[in-house]
């Protein structure tokens, strides 16, 4: 059994298509609700010229923009496929290779204002309908009848528009809502048929529109909630990362086919089989399935473990055809581990130094401090330990601050310039934050708050590399 | 592609790691990736050189650039961003020649000006032109474009990636099924383009939409584009408040010592003993490594100290192996690199320039014969930090004698509790006058050291505002003399306010009742007080 370059390279494209969200998943699962409402109600617009409006609300990652995406997909193989049938709806003429209905998407962190979403209305119009219009309206009320009225003279018939707005809540920011307010009037008063799909985070999105702008909106919400099961989770993740025989269809366009499977030689056929067998194997791995269990226990994000199967996926080759357990440890910890943490354990013993004197302040309830109270805090640290090492062992520590190379205990009180630039990196990085906003006075004593839990500092304080013993106990000892 | 990465393997010690991944999500120049990377890692890890070199050799080679590099700090507003990037991903990657004739797009593209930039009426002649086939192929140079929103650069993007097969455009659609353009572009072999943000922690003040819209931006333009993140701080950093998708982190760790070292080999200066060599930049890093794990600046301190470290070797002081001797030799050195480049006290140039001046003195007066080498060895940099100081003070302290003081009533003004003043500076000695140093110790006892571990005492808390008055009367009180008239006294207040050493707070037009703040440190007051014969110690409360 081998997997040749080519059945390799089309697996790891199709997978990572869904993994980075570009191709829609196989198949919906949990949604099938919400899906069969949003499909009905463009539909209808489409095929009866009803105008509707609706909003899709769900935490993020939970599929509301690939619910609308499948929706348009599925209309669009239906109504472009259906040019020969005869019964469509009489108001629908087929013209040419025309679409039958228009699909307008905005996006609200992209349209940031109503002016620039009146113009990217215009330019898909333009290049969906090739309506011919005249810009000379520019204030945006006047526009947007002018636009629906002109598309209306110049093809004849109505075309239904689908309106997505993606970040509805964002739209809802603008000034006046007139955008909102204008499309859901037109939709209301049913002179044009047209379909506003809201996609919001927000789950109080409603309540952001003003009142005119609510009344005119139709109330139909539909919600979108992360799997409420495990088993769901585990197998939106295996659909995602399993392989299928459209995936190695050499034309993906014509994927309705039905002699598809035809295509397909018993080589990839068999290459299909096996990696599906070790997808589902890696599923029952013990490791892997606390992995997944533990992503689905604390966030329930699918892109949570999308990100995750990143690295293995494209890590495929000719000679590792198929995932293993182990690649998703790696990259689990990659993905996974705090990166303050990571970030912590690359910094210099002195830097480590203070953010544990920083952590004794904390403990202290000193919650602002500034340079010179840490500079203190590691100087009374160091005197102690020069102290004790003087009086110990002669050789561990000069007191003189002069260096002695390849002894593991030598510490050496830095001076407070040198200390400063370390506190400052410190502050680069952000692990610690400016307490008030003002930049008054000698940075010295500008008053700071750190950004990690002590936890983290203990943490790191074993985690790194050469942390003298002495320093371990100092950042050990409690107040 | 191997030959790719063995070549980045040996370019870059330590990181192979990192490369390997990188490589892996990039993949086939076509096959799809990741939408949002984010490189992160402390400074001087590589990030930078790392990114920049997969992708040169990479993808160097194709002409309209198939990556942007952008710095932040440079594009600091998103248009300059936009502009940069679109110039950047227009034009041939910088280091290679274009090639000869310009694609076809490129002429595209030049000769339909952003469409959504111009007033909505435009929109419909662009549109028209862009069926057209474009005639003129005058411009081969690229053009710089506007772009001054997110939604220009968004329509900018999808132009730009459909700008190699553009004659085989069914581009209508573009907008309006993404589906169908993405299978086609699979289909069509159309290359991922990388958009690289530099130093990215600035992102965050451009504008607050910009990273949720860089981070899908596959999504928002359907087409396949991969944004690459590199900066010092962590990811939870950069969350907005709604949320949005979530970058892939590539973490890169700091150098361990052997990658350091290995690192630090490439540096070996022209026709030296490697085997020295490699023994100082083993000492350079033990040494420094404690308080800088900073490649760049173990770098920079190794090129300026080793050509001290070799000095007696070559005068045939010291032999080679005598590795001991060769260390006491450079220690102090050690300690006055630490001071003053690494603070960047002085340049480096300066520091050098000095350096060989008093080696070359030193030297001289061994000729003479009047010391030992050992002594001149360690001695040049004492003297040279003596010279240093001389002139910094100099520098700051020269003011006024009267003014002198005024500074340091406001330094003690600033930090002495107000209801102390009555027992350090009354001049009726009622209760024993002015309190000794025991009697203050004593004091400081009492008052500073409570629970919180006296971290709270004015030293470390920094200056606190007073009252000009209150300034004032200190100042009477410490002068021995008769003092002048107040009208020269406000002048001088006036002129250490306008030199920074005082710090108003009260607004400027508020005339009475003024309170500054000293922003002098208490090291340079010290000096200053012991240069007016003034014992500063015995006046300021809890101070060690």
């Amino acid at each position: 059994m081998t997997a040749t370059e080519d059945m390799l390279t089309r697996a790891k494209e199709a997978i990572l298509g869904r993994l980075s969200e570009r191709s829609i998943p196989t198949s919906l699962v949990g949604l099938q609700e919400e899906y069969g409402k949003v499909v009905g109600l463009m539909r209808r617009t489409i095929t009866m010229g009803e105008s509707n409006s609706c909003l899709i609300l769900g935490p993020r990652g939970t599929g509301k923009t690939m619910l609308v995406r499948h929706a348009l997909k599925e209309l669009q193989s239906e109504f472009s496929l259906s040019h020969s049938i005869a019964d469509l709806d009489s108001k629908m003429e087929v013209e040419g290779d025309k679409k039958e209905f228009m699909i307008i998407r905005l996006n609200g962190l992209v349209q940031t204002d109503d002016r620039m979403a009146l113009k990217e209305i215009m330019r898909q119009l333009s290049r969906e309908g090739e309506a011919e219009m005249d810009g000379t309206n520019t204030t945006f009320s006047d526009s947007l009848p002018s636009l629906l009225t002109f598309l209306k003279a110049g093809t004849r018939a109505q075309y239904p528009i689908i309106f997505i707005l993606d970040e509805f809540d964002l739209f809802a920011q603008h000034t006046k809502q007139s955008l909102l307010y204008n499309l859901f009037d037109v939709a209301q008063s049913a002179e044009w048929p047209i379909a506003v799909v809201g996609l919001s985070c927000r789950m109080d999105a409603l309540e952001l529109l003003e009142k005119r702008v609510k009344s005119r909106f139709s109330h139909r919400q539909y919600y979108t909630f992360p799997m409420s099961t495990f088993k769901e989770y585990v197998e939106i993740c295996q659909n995602a990362i399993r392989l299928s025989p459209s995936d190695f269809n050499a034309t993906p366009s014509t994927m309705d086919n039905d002699d598809l499977n035809m295509e397909i030689d018993n080589d990839t056929r068999n290459f299909i089989t096996e990696f599906n067998r070790r997808v589902e194997a890696l599923f029952e791995d013990e490791g892997f399935s606390d992995v997944v269990q533990q992503l689905y226990d604390f966030m329930k994000d699918v892109r949570g473990l999308y990100r995750l199967c990143f690295q293995p996926v494209s890590a495929l080759s000719v000679s590792h055809p198929y995932l293993q357990p182990s690649q998703f440890y790696d990259s689990r910890l990659q993905q996974c581990v705090d990166n303050k943490t990571e970030l912590l354990k690359g910094v210099s013993l002195l830097e480590l130094c203070l953010l544990i004197a920083i952590k004794h302040l904390v403990g202290r309830e000193i919650i602002t401090f500034n340079f010179e109270m840490v500079y203190d805090e590691y100087k009374e640290f160091m005197d102690m330990a020069i102290a004790r090492g003087t009086s110990s062992s002669s050789i561990g520590i000069s007191s003189g601050g002069a260096m002695l190379s390849s002894e593991s205990t030598t510490l050496r009180l830095y001076k407070k310039a040198v200390a400063l630039k370390a506190f400052e990196h410190l502050v680069n990085s952000e692990l610690l934050r400016p307490a008030d906003s003002g930049g008054k006075g000698p940075k010295e004593y500008r008053m700071m708050r750190v950004m990690l839990d002590t936890s983290q500092i203990s943490d790191v304080v074993k985690k790194h590399r050469d942390c003298p013993h002495l320093v371990a106990i100092w950042a050990s000892r409690a107040y | 592609m191997a030959q790719a990465r063995d070549q980045l393997h040996g370019m870059f010690p330590g990181r192979a790691k990192q490369i390997d991944q990188i490589l892996s999500f990039m993949g086939q120049p076509c096959s799809p990736t990741p939408p949002s990377l984010l490189v992160n890692g402390n400074s001087s890890v590589g990030k930078t050189a790392v990114v920049k070199n997969i992708l040169a050799t990479t993808l160097g080679h194709h002409s309209p650039s198939r990556y942007a590099f952008i710095d932040c700090v440079e594009c600091h507003t998103p248009r300059l961003i936009f502009e940069h990037a679109i110039y950047q991903f227009r034009s041939a990657p910088k280091g290679t020649r274009p090639r000869i004739h310009a694609p076809p797009t490129e002429d595209e593209s030049a000769t339909h000006p952003s469409a959504t930039s111009q007033s909505s009426g435009s929109t419909k002649k662009d549109t028209r032109k862009r069926k057209r086939p474009a005639s003129s192929s005058s411009h081969v140079d690229t053009s710089w474009e506007k772009c001054e929103n997110v939604n220009e650069f968004v329509e900018w993007c999808r132009r730009i990636c459909d700008q190699d097969d553009i004659d085989t455009a069914e581009d209508q659609e573009m907008a309006g099924s993404q589906e169908q353009t993405n299978d086609q572009r699979i289909k069509g072999g159309k290359d991922t383009r990388y958009l690289v943000l530099d130093r990215a922690e600035r992102l965050r003040d451009t504008a607050p939409t910009l990273i949720p819209v860089l981070m899908r931006l596959q999504e928002l333009t359907g087409r396949n584009i991969c944004v690459i993140l590199i900066t010092t701080i962590v990811w939870e950093k950069f969350r907005s408040k709604t949320g949005g998708y979530e970058p892939i982190i590539l973490h890169f760790p700091q150098y361990s010592k052997s990658e350091t070292v290995a690192i630090l080999e490439r540096d070996l200066p022209e026709g030296e003993d490697a085997e020295l060599y490699m023994r100082f930049v083993d000492l350079v890093y033990d040494v420094f490594q404690r308080n800088c794990k900073d490649l760049n600046e173990i770098r920079h301190l190794v090129a300026l100290l080793f050509p001290l470290y070799v000095k007696p070797v070559k005068e045939g002081k010291i032999q080679r192996h005598e590795g001991l001797k060769l260390h006491r030799h450079i220690q102090a050195y050690f300690v006055e690199a630490m001071d003053k480049i690494y603070l960047r006290e002085i340049s480096s140039m300066e520091w050098s320039d000095r350096t060989t001046q008093a080696a070359g003195g030193s030297l001289h007066s061994r000729t003479d014969g009047d010391s030992s080498s050992s002594r001149m060895v360690s001695g040049a940099p004492g003297s040279e930090r003596a010279m240093m100081t001389a002139v910094s003070v100099q520098n700051v302290f020269d003011l006024p004698y009267f003014t002198k003081f005024i500074l340091i009533a406001a330094f003690l003004a600033s930090y002495n509790p107000p209801r102390l003043d009555m027992r350090y500076f009354a001049k009726v000695s009622n209760q024993g006058g002015k309190m000794t140093k025991r009697a203050k110790v004593a004091a400081a006892k009492r008052h500073g050291h409570d629970s919180l571990g006296s971290k709270l005492r004015q030293q470390l808390l920094g200056p606190k505002t007073f009252p000009i008055e209150r300034m004032l009367a200190i100042f009477y009180s410490i002068l021995d003399e008769e003092a002048e008239e107040t009208v020269h006294v406000h002048t001088q207040i006036a002129s250490l306010v306008s030199l920074r050493l005082l710090q108003r707070v009260t607004p400027m037009d508020k005339l009475d009742s003024i309170k500054c703040k000293c922003n002098v440190s208490y090291e340079t007051i010290k000096a200053l007080a012991k240069s007016t014969k003034f014992d500063i110690d015995k006046y300021l409360y809890d101070f060690t």
